[in-house]
């Protein structure tokens, strides 16, 4: 039945909007631990009608003082409500199904299920879900920013600028996949952990350079995605098993760049270069939170990409002028990060530096003696850096040639605009 | 592996007065039950709610039946492999505590 749109007190909506954001999450995954991972739909559903009765009820009645324990009690009513529906019909999580389907056991089952550190650890394993490594990638990102962070498939389409047909799509993929891949609903233990949490690790932070990079739209969902990260990657530090030295480090890393993610556009939204930023924008709570991580992630011997990005980061948030930085010690931490992961990007951002180091031909230099640099040729950043170092060496042609291949590549309005105004002093 | 069936008969049924006494009974019920689930035995089960009516070819009647007489309160399926371990696990039920009783009765196969 349609509601009355007369009946929807516009005041409900920017409350209901936001708490999809915050709480969402945590019903989808307590809802998917109790359901079974194949009910993960149904999780979903349940949850979208328990939004669309506060919507209602709210409007009528009036907001509750603590709209976010209603949306909790309402949603275990739901539950129980669902599962009587379908208890001749469907099984639920394998070790709860028999007890959710007896009334003898129903109600107090559901009760402990939906306690505060269950409904943590439950985030935690749909993480795992979400990461299960059947999903493809971008799956994988589509489907965590979908249930665990609360985002519907239009924002998360004009994320990534893509349609929500495309996201549409994926996210049926990645349903499918869950699905079938996660019979338990738990978190793996011995070598399978260290797996799955590399992959987990990896997925998060590549969420995170999403919401970070340019060519993600310019919204409010970038800011809100980095701190999805973030929260992600604490609860992770939080739980005993994956609170490891590489998961510390990851979250230093989130930490340091979400504290510069403010001074990285200027008044008009365009963009600035790391050189021009104001650093007294940069969140100085936030660096001392990185600070804190990258120090809990000096234990144990291993060495992941992790900590080196992060002391990377943390030798730009340390600098107090642009000037200052510290260009030789960055240097030795993309030594050492070559060394682990020898990738055209990792060499391609080690030239920057040479560049601050030895000058802009050095840094040309080093990029062309990069094995398998061609790769690169359709990735925008190649031609913007190419462009750059040809204008300082005083080669405006060759820079031209880069910044209008690179205009051609990069997707980003504020990006663009960025490349234009380059674009525009080389003549 | 068998499947069996509990019977619970008592006098003051399951249900109790206050919020307090109820959840206690929920809390030793869910033990009971959740250990038998947990050695993958549990198959079923439901409390019944008190009243009913009681039809025969004469006609139907209202419960509750004579006072003071056990009712019916609920009943329970568990997989043993014979009766001796369908009595040991039927040993922490909750009914014992009302000074109820349990019925155990092995599900019958029937031929084609």
């Amino acid at each position: 039945m349609a509601t009355e749109d007369r009946t929807i007190q516009p005041h409900v909506l920017p409350l209901i909007a936001s708490l999809t954001r915050s709480e969402s999450g945590k019903l989808i995954a307590v809802l998917t631990r109790i359901f079974g991972p194949h009910n993960l739909t149904l999780a979903e559903d349940v949850v979208q009608d328990v939004l669309i009765k506060a919507i209602e009820q709210w409007s009528a009645g009036g907001v509750p003082d603590n709209p976010s324990a209603w949306l909790f009690i309402a949603a275990q009513n739901k539950a129980i409500d669902t599962i009587r529906k379908y208890r001749r019909q469907r099984t639920f999580a394998a070790d709860i199904s028999t007890l959710l389907e007896s009334e003898y056991t129903a109600a107090i089952t559901l009760n402990t299920c939906f306690k505060d550190e269950e409904i943590q650890d439950d985030q935690l394993r749909m993480m795992f879900a979400c990461c299960h490594p059947s999903i493809s990638r971008e799956g994988q990102t589509a489907l965590i920013m979908k249930t665990l962070c609360g985002f519907s498939v239009p924002q998360i389409a004009k994320a990534f600028i893509t349609s929500t047909d495309t996201i549409e799509k994926r996210l049926y993929r990645a349903r499918q996949a869950f699905r079938e891949n996660n019979a338990a609903f738990d978190m793996p233990a011995g070598t399978e952990l260290q797996n799955r949490l590399a992959n987990v690790l990896a997925t998060i932070y590549l969420l995170f350079n999403e919401a970070y990079s340019a060519s993600f739209h310019e919204s409010l969902v970038r800011k809100d995605l980095a701190e999805d990260t973030i929260r992600l990657c604490t609860l992770l530090v939080e739980h005993i098993t994956t609170k490891q030295p590489q998961t510390c480090a990851l979250l230093a890393l989130l930490y340091f760049h979400t504290s510069r993610l403010s001074g990285r556009i200027d008044e008009q939204g365009d963009l600035l270069l790391m050189k021009d930023q104001h650093r007294d924008l940069w969140d100085r709570q936030m660096i001392a939170q990185g600070i804190y991580y990258l120090t809990n992630a000096a234990t144990g011997d291993s060495m992941s990409r992790y900590h080196l990005e992060a002391a990377i980061a943390y030798e730009h948030c340390k600098a107090e002028k642009y000037k200052d930085t510290d260009w030789r010690t960055i240097l030795s931490y993309y030594d050492l990060l070559v060394k682990l992961m020898p990738s055209q990007i990792v060499l391609l951002n080690r030239a920057i530096v040479i560049k601050e180091l030895e000058g802009p031909a050095a840094a040309l230099e080093c990029i062309r003696q990069i094995p398998g640099i061609d790769f690169l040729q359709e990735y925008y950043l190649l031609h913007g850096i190419l462009g750059e170092l040809n204008m300082e060496i005083g080669e405006p042609q060759n820079a031209r040639k880069h910044y209008e291949k690179a205009l051609k590549l990069c997707v980003s309005p504020a990006e663009k605009r960025f490349l234009l105004k380059k674009l525009s002093c080389t003549i | 592996m068998k499947e069996y069936l509990l019977v619970f008969r008592s006098t003051t049924g399951h249900l109790r007065s206050t919020p307090e006494e109820s959840a206690a009974v929920s809390e030793q019920w869910k033990n009971w039950i959740g250990s038998i689930a947990q050695a993958g035995k549990f198959t079923g089960g439901q409390p019944l709610m008190p009243g009913g009516r009681l039809m025969s070819k004469s006609g139907i009647t209202d419960a509750p039946f004579a006072e003071g007489k056990e009712v019916l309160t609920g009943y329970v399926m568990v997989k043993a492999d014979h009766y001796d371990e369908a009595a040991e696990l039927s040993k922490g039920c909750p009914v014992f505590q009302d000074n109820g009783s349990l019925e155990i009765r092995e599900i019958a196969t029937m031929d084609m």
